[in-house]
């Protein structure tokens, strides 16, 4: 039976404003325990607004990948509640959650699986149905946004970490999300990259959730800092007052830079 | 480094590297069959099949040193064939003493050998052609609009994307094996034949649990994306003219080899 869904708020209005003050994303009390017990969310709860950039720090282990998995619906608990733009997270609107999630995995080659650079930035747009002339269009835009405008015909394979990691936000993109999910963003690139992917986060005008260890990029780039350690959250507020709080940060193995 | 050892693609501005992929494709696997339809020991018209394949070569700017010392590395598996000199009934030509047994070669085995040794011979440069003028993605999607199924095509496309990612975990594998190997004293080091076999053991299944988990992160990257269990892509490629005239072209010439083949015989 089909599914008939209300018309999904979007983050911006159709002469691309956004809309500060919708919830692009709001999750309540979740709860999540791999099949071998290890549990690894008590209870997490948080709310992000459209147009904010929030960095989510935290030790190894701390449940950041695990939160960012169920963004998507990739890792489903069943306690506690999801809403992207309002849709609460559930196996009929996936497909829509999905295409409003834009996920960046930490390494590129998980998320580069065609051979070719335009194959991978067209799967997203391919797969959610649209028209052949509107995915070229949305490729070619997609690379021009990342500065790769050149690589559309390049072998995935033969790209530098920089390159990849590039190509792999254009991946999603290309999808035209509402809010752009990343795990580790920084995580091995050398510095000039580091700096060009920093440069990029700034000027791309999407909401922003990156799970990192890079506390210089969150001091730059997230204006809000959420800390995460064993499966909670400990800190939520500007970064600029949390990185102030040597206490906390020592506490939960953070360090200020 | 390695890449350039596994990828054939030669990029050069050819008309044969310029031809859609799909010509390409059904062109190389009429010419192999072709080749092997031709009956034994019609030597003028393997001759005449190789110049066309070297002509070919010719014209998509490829050396003929290149074409043939590629060739060569599919010749062991041909010699596999040799049993039939001695298994065929002809004329006996030589015989040979091994202990008790007599076995003796025939000049009708003789000839099924040295035709089937020019055939597979003729077949690998076809193959090496078709790989040295088309890249991979384009001869996937040859395949694929060629209606290979689908679930084929998609396990060779992720092959060829994790083969470079694979070996390079291989490297690092191998590259922290070499660097704990350290000798203490002077003499022999490195354990026992066991030993090492057991060493290599951990390591294959160390790379088979890192690609299992791979697949794993792969698999939601594609979810991520919307993947619903059907593969979707686009064909960039369309027959234009002179596809069709080569098509054509090259369909005469197998059938003229062809009946070459028979009469001449």
């Amino acid at each position: 039976m089909p599914v008939i869904h209300e018309p999904m708020a979007r983050c911006e209005d159709g002469w691309g404003r956004t809309a500060p003050d919708t919830l692009a994303l709001e999750v309540e009390g979740l709860h999540f325990a791999y099949p071998d017990g290890h549990v690894a969310l008590r209870g997490v709860s948080l709310q992000v607004r459209c147009g904010e950039k929030v960095a989510l720090v935290g030790p190894n282990g701390a449940g950041k990948s695990t939160l960012l998995l169920h963004l998507n619906g990739l890792l489903n608990s069943g306690q506690g509640n999801i809403r992207v733009m309002g849709m609460p997270v559930t196996a009929p609107n996936l497909p829509f959650i999905r295409a409003r999630v834009g996920l960046v995995f930490q390494n590129p080659d998980d998320q580069l699986f065609s051979p070719t650079v335009y194959e991978d930035v067209a799967f997203g747009p391919l797969h959610m149905g649209l028209p052949e002339e509107e995915v070229h269009r949305r490729v070619t835009q997609a690379l021009a946004q990342v500065g790769m405008a050149h690589y559309a015909d390049r072998l995935s394979y033969h790209l530098s970490m920089g390159e990849k990691k590039r190509i792999a936000i254009a991946t999603v993109l290309s999808m035209h999300p509402d809010i752009l999910v990343l795990d580790e963003p920084s995580a091995g690139l050398d510095p000039r990259a580091r700096r060009g992917l920093i440069n990029l986060l700034r000027v791309l005008p999407i909401t922003m959730l990156a799970s990192t260890h890079d506390m210089g990029m969150v001091r730059e780039l997230f204006p809000r800092m959420i800390i995460m350690d064993e499966g909670r959250i400990v800190a939520d507020g500007p970064t600029a007052d949390l990185l102030e709080q040597s206490d906390l940060l020592e506490a939960h193995g953070l360090e200020k830079m | 480094m390695l890449h350039n050892a596994l990828d054939r693609y030669r990029d050069r501005t050819s008309p044969i590297h310029d031809l859609d992929p799909r010509v390409k494709v059904v062109v190389t696997l009429l010419a192999i069959l072709s080749v092997l339809l031709l009956p034994d020991g019609a030597w003028g018209t393997y001759f005449l099949t190789w110049c066309a394949v070297l002509a070919v070569a010719l014209v998509a700017q490829l050396r003929i040193g290149f074409v043939l010392s590629r060739s060569l590395v599919a010749l062991p598996f041909a010699l596999v064939a040799i049993t039939l000199v001695f298994t065929l009934p002809g004329r006996t030509l030589f015989t040979l003493h091994l202990g008790v047994w007599e076995i003796s070669a025939s000049d009708a085995g003789l000839v099924r050998f040295l035709s089937v040794l020019a055939r597979s011979w003729l077949s690998v440069q076809m193959a090496i052609l078709l790989g040295a003028t088309t890249r991979i993605p384009d001869l996937l999607h040859a395949l694929r609009h060629l209606r290979m199924p689908a679930l084929l095509v998609t396990i060779l496309s992720f092959m060829v994307r994790y083969l470079f990612v694979l070996v390079d975990e291989v490297t690092r594998l191998l590259r922290a094996r070499q660097a704990r190997s350290a000798c203490s004293t002077q003499g022999k080091t490195g354990g026992s034949l066991l030993w090492r076999a057991r060493v290599a053991g951990n390591m294959t299944g160390q790379l088979f649990l890192r690609s299992l988990e791979r697949s794993d992160r792969i698999y939601n990257a594609m979810l991520a994306r919307g993947f619903r269990g059907q593969y979707v892509t686009i064909n960039p490629h369309c027959m234009r003219r002179r596809d069709w005239m080569a098509l054509g072209l090259a369909i005469g010439v197998l059938m003229m080899v062809q009946w070459l083949g028979r009469t001449l015989s």
